[in-house]
């Protein structure tokens, strides 16, 4: 008897192996850096990766040290492999009132412009990588 | 006569044990179906909502010959110096969604909205303001049916009051009017706060801004062709598991006194990428509700759930640019002349 509820209980088990887990989604790699602007690690800077040949852009913002690590998604990390456009943007304004009102445009100034211009060509491998932003390179 | 004292009369230990480990097993695998099932069926009603809403947008639009306006300014003239909290497209779509007694009771475009927000004050709508609107919120999402200190609306005082969440935002613009600017209010060569107007080149080429409701046949590169609303949730997790706060929208109205960035509460822009683990972000575009994309209704009153890996070259990434050169932004200007065919 105890030997057939063993039986039973392999048979139940080796049911759940076999459905066992799913899986894809494109490939990523995991990217973490530092972000340097004139020689100062940059804190609350925006860090976005966009895949040349086209796809999700993964995005990034720098802690206080200035070290950032791409998102992909709400449930994964990382960027597309493969080679990305990186660049920086000023962190989003945030403050949408109280901000005052006046003849003058609403501009990002907080990073230099030829800093947010500059968009450097980087390679994302498959697990993980290490890639710095420094600027002026 | 006499029985066998061998005779078995009950089970033993291993027996009764391996029979609650099975049961145990079966129940941890039909638990998970069962929950998928009831989030099925809450993303069916979340999908349902959207398409009321598009269905009475067109109604809307069958008895005013327009799309509702994103949201007014007038008549209560500029912005600059004037209540900040403004009637959007959710009121004024409020009949059309079997919620005419609510619309009257409001008087929605008759009476500014700082003063039915008011407290005590003359037109003091507050109340009727804060009971909950199914129609306009995705029961997938966690967060409250009313806004809870999270800076909804405010009124005549400036005092921010609490009133009903909408988990649906209007698409404002593809493109920038500022390099600090993530919405556009005003259309081209309206007057706004700032000292120039948006061009022909950065007026926004949504379906929904400041003043202005959107013909059909505004939308030039056809109805099918066109994103009208899409989502936003309260809240998502980044993917460590931290949540972030979208704030989702509000029904009622919006807050204009910065029509770069304040006017998220009943728009959504898509110069940011969608689905972003981000508040500044998500509290500005448009955010899941359910994993992987987000549920857009089209100007033809059709529902599509648009994944998150959709082709986006928005403002806000590195290599993008305000030009209307991807999938989405093709999806979300009405009239950039290139129609996209099966998404």
């Amino acid at each position: 008897m105890t030997r057939s509820s063993f039986l039973l209980a392999t048979v139940v088990l080796a049911m759940l192996f076999v459905s066992g887990c799913g899986g894809g989604g494109p490939e990523l790699g995991r990217v973490s850096g530092t972000v340097t602007i004139d020689g100062k690690p940059a804190a609350n800077v925006k860090v976005s990766f966009t895949p040349v040949d086209g796809g999700r852009s993964s995005m990034a913002t720098t802690d206080a040290n200035g070290q950032y690590e791409l998102a992909f998604s709400t449930t994964e990390k990382g960027a597309l492999v493969g080679s990305h456009d990186a660049g920086i943007l000023p962190a989003e304004p945030g403050v949408d009132v109280g901000t005052g009102s006046g003849s003058e445009m609403l501009v990002d100034t907080s990073i230099p412009q030829k800093y947010v211009d500059a968009k450097k060509k980087v390679e994302v491998k498959a697990g993980s990588n290490t890639i710095d932003l420094t600027y002026p390179e | 006569m006499k029985r066998p004292v061998s005779l078995r009369t009950g089970f033993t230990l291993v027996e009764l044990l391996v029979v609650i480990a099975i049961i145990g097993i079966l129940i941890a695998l039909l638990l998970p179906a069962v929950q998928a099932a009831r989030e099925a069926a809450r993303r069916a009603q979340c999908t349902n909502n959207l398409k009321q809403i598009g269905v009475a947008l067109h109604n809307y639009h069958d008895t005013y010959k327009c799309f509702a306006p994103g949201y007014i300014c007038e008549p209560y003239g500029r912005p600059s110096g004037t209540p900040n909290s403004q009637w959007a497209w959710g009121a004024f779509i409020l009949p059309f969604l079997e919620q005419g007694a609510l619309a009257d009771q409001l008087q929605v475009g008759d009476i500014p909205l700082c003063d039915a927000l008011t407290p005590g004050g003359v037109y003091d709508r507050l109340a009727v303001m804060q009971n909950p609107l199914p129609a306009f919120c995705c029961p997938s999402d966690l967060g409250p049916l009313v806004h809870k200190g999270n800076d909804p609306l405010q009124d005549r005082n400036n005092v921010w009051q609490n009133v009903a969440k909408s988990n649906y935002v209007g698409v404002n613009t593809t493109r920038r009017w500022h390099s600090g600017g993530r919405m556009t209010g005003p259309d081209m060569g309206e007057p706004s706060q700032w000292s120039s107007p948006p061009s022909v080149a950065n007026r926004p080429n949504g379906c929904f801004f400041r003043d202005r409701g959107i013909k059909i046949s505004d939308i030039k590169d056809g109805t099918s062709n066109t994103l009208l609303i899409g989502e936003r949730a309260f809240e998502i997790n980044d993917p460590t598991g931290a949540p972030i706060v979208c704030r989702a929208g509000v029904v009622f109205g919006n807050i204009v006194e910065n029509e770069q960035l304040s006017i998220h509460r009943s728009l959504g822009s898509l110069v940011l990428p969608i689905n972003v683990p981000d508040f500044a972000s998500c509290v500005r575009g448009f955010a899941g509700i359910h994993p992987g994309g987000i549920n857009f209704v089209f100007a033809d009153g059709s529902v599509h759930f648009i994944s998150e890996t959709i082709d986006h070259k928005p403002a806000m990434v590195a290599g993008g640019t305000d030009a209307v050169d991807s999938t989405l932004e093709r999806l979300g200007a009405r009239d950039d002349g290139q129609p996209v065919g099966d998404i």
